[in-house]
């Protein structure tokens, strides 16, 4: 959805057009679930604050400015402070690894044990990431939000986002022994190819 | 190539994954996403429907008092004017009082003796008071008023049985109304998940799918006689498809 048609769906839904906000949720939903179930242990938490976000947004919309402030950047925040409000009451811990489990059902046995095993080992290395640079990686390749977007969700600088990522994915590399090297071709892990199936 | 692009390819590789990670272990299914777009957008409707209802009860600006009582009005008609603008003004007041409001049963008494004749503008005016107690039953629920709840909803069951009988067995008629219940029951359905257990809603509902099921039987038991009714119009009084020559 490009800018001008979504500030259209925004200042549609601050007059209160449920139409323009179903599609303004069509857009995001995914996304911030994806944030969200990233963050919670139990994937019926994950449904629930997807939900309990959009309420929120439906409730703050009016009051929303654009003024420079993205609106993807916006709603995250709201997402981002549903999750730690969440987590303050019910004390738990995020956890990446107890993310719910889905692997593609019609791979092999093997190529699903391939699956699983990667998908454990990118779990594991999300884990050792310093928060702010797993926050990164969350709202930048899980939410897709722009270095912009993701600033402002998390209340930093563009550039302090850019130093976070470049940090991160140098240390992702490292957990999951990806060298910077000519790729051999012949070595295409078994997530890269369910992925794109 | 240079260390850039090697390592351009390797944060390639890491971003895969990463893809791939959200997707089987993070993305929502499609049921889940399904429901939680079903209570968002039920309350979106419910916002919107409490905010015209706001918007309606917004008091006009107040005019300079009594400006107009300066000049020489006779008494006697000054009375008059007094007495119609109070007769008016009350029929106003009950005409548009809201569910819970003492003049809302006054108002379903003038509606109903208002209904059209017609059996096709019938129809059409009790789907537009059903449309109206859903809005208002979804505006009650948005505002935690059970009682005005409890009565637009009553008000909606009088409605259905009201329709029922004004489409008699008229087969376009009845589809029509069977399609305008489900849809109706499927709002019901969304405000019974958003909000605390009421009864009224559940039995809404209940006589919602009688309805349904009553048109139901009503054609099989036309389709078993072999006694087709044979619709002319639409639900909006428009002359049906005349079909091919």
């Amino acid at each position: 959805m490009d800018d001008e048609t979504l500030d259209r769906l925004v200042a549609e839904a601050q007059r209160g057009n449920p139409e323009a906000f179903g599609r303004i949720f069509d857009a995001y939903a995914g996304p911030i679930h994806r944030f969200i179930a990233s963050r919670v242990n139990r994937p019926s938490d994950a449904e629930d604050l997807t939900q309990l976000v959009f309420v929120k947004a439906l409730e703050a919309l009016p009051r929303y400015e654009a003024r420079g402030i993205p609106f993807g950047g916006w709603l995250f925040r709201l997402a981002r402070n549903a999750i730690i409000d969440q987590a303050r009451t019910r004390r738990d811990h995020l956890s990446l690894v107890a993310a719910v489990t889905r692997e593609t059902e019609d791979a092999g046995p093997e190529a699903m044990a391939a699956l699983r095993d990667d998908l454990d080992r990118v779990a594991r290395a999300l884990i050792e990431l310093t928060d702010d640079q797993r926050e990164v990686i969350e709202l930048r390749f899980f939410a897709g939000l722009s270095v912009h977007e993701t600033a402002d969700a998390m209340g930093r600088q563009d550039g302090t986002v850019r130093g976070l990522q470049f940090r991160a994915l140098a240390a992702l590399r490292r957990s999951l022994g990806i060298e910077i090297e000519a790729p051999s071709g012949a070595e295409t892990s078994a997530v890269t190819a369910q992925a794109r199936i | 190539m240079g260390y850039a692009e090697f390592e351009r390819l390797a944060n390639d590789r890491v971003e895969d994954l990463l893809e791939a990670y959200a997707q089987s272990r993070l993305d929502p299914t499609g049921p889940v996403l399904a429901r939680i777009r079903a209570n968002v957008m039920a309350q979106a409707a419910a916002s919107a429907a409490a905010n015209r209802a706001l918007d309606t009860r917004t008091l006009a600006p107040a005019r300079p008092r009594f400006a107009w009582l300066q000049g020489p009005l006779p008494r006697r008609a000054f009375a008059l004017g007094l007495a119609a603008t109070l007769t008016l003004g009350t029929g106003a007041a009950v005409l548009a009082a809201p569910p819970g409001s003492p003049f809302y049963n006054a108002r379903l008494v003038i509606e109903a003796a208002l209904l059209p004749t017609e059996i096709d503008a019938r129809l059409a005016a009790y789907e537009v008071h059903l449309e109206q107690r859903l809005k208002e039953a979804e505006a009650a629920g948005a505002a935690g008023d059970a009682n005005a709840l409890a009565a637009a909803l009553a008000a909606y069951e009088a409605d259905v049985t009201g329709a029922l009988g004004a489409a008699g067995d008229d087969a376009e008629l009845l589809a029509h109304l069977e399609q305008t219940l489900a849809k109706h029951t499927t709002v019901l359905v969304a405000l019974e998940a958003r909000l605390p257990a009421q009864a009224s809603v559940d039995k809404a509902i209940a006589n919602s799918q009688k309805a349904i099921q009553k048109i139901k039987e009503k054609g099989e038991n036309r389709g078993n006689s072999g006694n087709g009714a044979s619709p002319s119009h639409g639900p909006n009084g428009q002359p049906g498809n005349p079909g091919p020559p």
